[in-house]
């Protein structure tokens, strides 16, 4: 039962973007060094200019 | 060996569960129908399209390729080329294309009866819409992710880009003020619902502050605070409601709520993003996934019966919403959730740049668009579970019924729906509202149907609280179109202009930002004004013109797709996307002549003109209202104009995609 909770609660914060920095960290460590690691609001910040800088709602 | 045959078999049943459902639905007349056959065909239906003809387009017509490296494994860069995990995408996909649309159109087509509404929505989505989606996304990854406008600009020829571009720019700015017009309707005079829909503002700046300086990024847990606030702001409103201080504070007419929406549009759009429309964003991508969960949760627990008849006799073309017959205008009003042009825009943006395998291209293409239907679907049954009588009361204007309920009751009494004055007026206390008469555009009917659906599976002492749930359920969708339409007509200005005086481009520098927001407000806050002083109902203008705009951005995706197909050498397999393509032509151009020349008042743009000019050349029109006639003629030739415009451009595209096509090819 636990591990069904866990899942969902894990399947939500992914579609929802909520473990985005979690994921970001993730794969800074494994490959990125060329780029500075981002603070958590830095990061946030960069995630919603690349999320509205064009069309991207619809009707 | 034995599983398979269990799949097929379970296949087999899918298929014949989903042909029975359809067959009750399509062949029912004079009976009553429950709203789970509506839901069982949907899910059957949707099934199986996506099993077998959403895979038979991926693997024969698409090729998709599962070893072929996508653009965003090729091209990263961490900006905008990033492999994204595919839920994440899905998630991102369908809150882009998932807008207050396919809530508003099946609302309003429901004046036909269930049935026209409800093939369109199957048939439109499985065969046009999700085609539509999943092929531009394919044709985007396989050029580097190129948007619509330049696939069309290099599939095409300039007409095409071009034509795409003022096509977004006319949707946007008509789409916004039908919207507004929306928003209007349902605030118009009820304390209750506009100082609801006003809490969501500082509820979302709230929300941003959290997400940005409290716990950056975390979404999940602030989306759950917002809910739990906005829960809150639907109780608040009710006690502004009964306090006869307060609720004076909310209580406006018509054009005092338009004006603060054009207000409130202006200041959302220059406002930085992560302060009021990321955050309304993420509410509002969580009550609508929510809601319509439990509402389809209600329905099949319910299993309400359907009470408005399969066709009305507004199938002839003398609907109270919207003038204008069964064909073509039920493929014109049901846009979203059937085939959306707007679609492809996203489907050409951020989602090719973000998928690392291109095999996932089905699920995000055909399946986003799948889910959209199906919200399609759950409000068509919303507003057709009401009795027809109340429907026609909530949503026919004051220009076809007239403004005393006692004219209106025995006007739609006549019509053949039965509903009296006493219950209008106990549907409105128990809504919580003074009235409900007159409050066109599918929102407060919509708002009245899932009432209804959730007051008999949770209570019926709470009716008032779900009404203005829904209402404010549906406000902030429509707010956060505002604001990112808003936005993304000042990006398309800010990108014109700039050619010409490059300072103006750049995005951040706040004259420009000042100067372009109000143009677009400008553009949008016209029509809505328009709108509201119309006595018809602009939804009765606007509705229409919007589903023209969009039918034909989705025809030039899809003269893009058939173009590609046949220059690919794939001209057998160009059907998948002619298809749908020849039947939008159809639609669109008898919709776009019908509008422009019919001689009906209620259809045809210049034949109101001239008979709103006779009525001021014979005396017929009061001194006081000649100003906002003059007003209304001018409106009527314009939208005759633009709607020549769209058609124009419709035509140039699809004949151009035809020569190039076909003649050169070499």
């Amino acid at each position: 039962m636990l591990i069904a909770i866990k899942s969902i609660y894990e399947f939500l914060r992914r579609l929802s973007g909520d473990d985005l920095y979690d994921i970001y960290l993730k794969n800074h460590k494994q490959c990125s060094k060329k780029h500075k690691l981002m603070s958590k609001q830095k990061f946030y910040q960069a995630t919603l200019d690349k999320k509205w800088s064009g069309i991207k709602r619809c009707c | 060996m034995i599983k398979k045959y269990f799949k097929n078999i379970v296949w087999i049943l899918v298929a014949l569960l989903g042909a029975l459902a359809f067959s009750t639905i399509a062949l029912s007349r004079n009976e009553s129908i429950n709203a789970v056959w509506f839901i069982t065909a949907a899910v059957c239906i949707f099934m199986i399209a996506y099993r077998f003809y959403a895979s038979w387009i991926a693997a024969k017509v698409l090729v998709i390729d599962e070893h072929k490296k996508t653009p965003a494994l090729r091209l990263r860069n961490d900006k905008d080329f990033i492999p994204t995990d595919k839920w994440i995408v899905f998630g991102h996909h369908f809150a882009a294309i998932a807008g207050p649309g396919p809530l508003v159109g099946p609302t309003l087509a429901a004046q036909f009866g269930y049935l026209p509404g409800m093939l369109w929505i199957l048939i439109g989505a499985v065969l046009g819409g999700a085609v539509q989606d999943m092929t531009t996304l394919f044709f985007s990854m396989r050029r580097n992710g190129k948007s619509l406008g330049q696939m069309a600009r290099d599939e095409i020829g300039v007409i095409g880009g071009t034509a795409s571009l003022i096509g977004t720019f006319l949707i946007m700015v008509i789409l916004i003020a039908v919207l507004g017009l929306v928003v209007v309707n349902a605030m118009k005079h009820s304390p209750w619902a506009t100082s609801t829909v006003a809490a969501t503002i500082p509820i979302a700046i709230f929300i941003g502050i959290y997400l940005r300086s409290i716990r950056a990024g975390r979404v999940l847990e602030a989306s759950l605070i917002g809910f739990g606030l906005l829960l809150l702001a639907v109780f608040a409103g009710g006690l502004i409601d009964h306090s006869q201080t307060l609720r004076t504070y909310f209580d406006h007419d018509s054009l005092t709520l338009a004006w603060a929406i054009i207000f409130y549009g202006f200041a959302a759009a220059v406002l930085p993003v992560w302060l009021l429309l990321a955050p309304r964003d993420y509410l509002s991508t969580f009550v609508k996934l929510g809601t319509v969960i439990v509402l389809a949760i209600a329905i099949i627990t319910l299993q309400p019966e359907i009470k408005m008849p399969a066709l009305t006799q507004f199938t002839d073309g003398t609907g109270p919403i919207f003038g204008g017959s069964v064909f073509p205008f039920v493929f014109i009003t049901i846009a979203c959730g059937s085939i959306s042009g707007f679609h492809s825009l996203i489907a050409s943006g951020t989602t090719p740049k973000l998928l690392d395998n291109e095999k996932y291209i089905p699920m995000i293409g055909y399946g986003a668009m799948l889910l959209e239907s199906f919200v399609a679907i759950m409000a068509l049954i919303a507003a057709t579970v009401l009795e027809p009588g109340i429907f026609f009361a909530i949503n026919s204007p004051v220009g076809v019924v007239g403004s005393e309920a006692v004219d209106a009751i025995q006007k739609i009494n006549a019509w053949g729906f039965k509903v009296t004055v006493e219950e209008m007026e106990l549907l409105a206390k128990n809504m919580g509202e003074t009235s409900l008469f007159a409050r066109t555009g599918g929102a407060p009917s919509l708002a009245v149907g899932m009432a209804n659906i959730f007051g008999k599976a949770f209570g019926t002492n709470l009716l008032a609280m779900w009404y203005h749930f829904a209402i404010m359920f549906e406000a902030i969708f429509i707010l956060t179109t505002l604001d990112a339409g808003t936005r993304v007509g000042r990006f398309m200005l800010q990108d014109m202009i700039g050619n010409i005086y490059p300072k103006f481009g750049q995005t951040s520098w706040m004259p420009s930002i000042i100067l372009s927001s109000a143009i677009v407000v400008s553009c949008w806050g016209y029509f809505l004004y328009i709108g509201v002083i119309d006595p018809n109902g602009g939804v009765n203008i606007l509705w229409p013109l919007f589903g023209i705009a969009n039918q034909m951005l989705a025809a030039i995706a899809l003269s893009v797709g058939t173009g590609i197909l046949i220059k690919s050498n794939k001209l057998k397999y160009a059907w998948v996307t002619g298809l749908p393509l020849i039947w939008l032509i159809i639609v669109t151009t008898t919709a776009a002549y019908q509008k422009i020349f019919s001689h009906d008042i209620r259809v045809g743009f210049l034949a109101a003109a001239r008979d709103l000019t006779d009525k001021i050349n014979t005396g017929l029109i009061e001194d006081s209202k000649i100003s906002i006639t003059h007003q209304l003629i001018f409106n009527q030739k314009l939208d005759a104009f633009i709607t020549l415009f769209l058609l124009i451009i419709l035509w140039t595209v699809v004949i151009d995609m035809l020569r190039i096509s076909f003649f050169k090819k070499n």
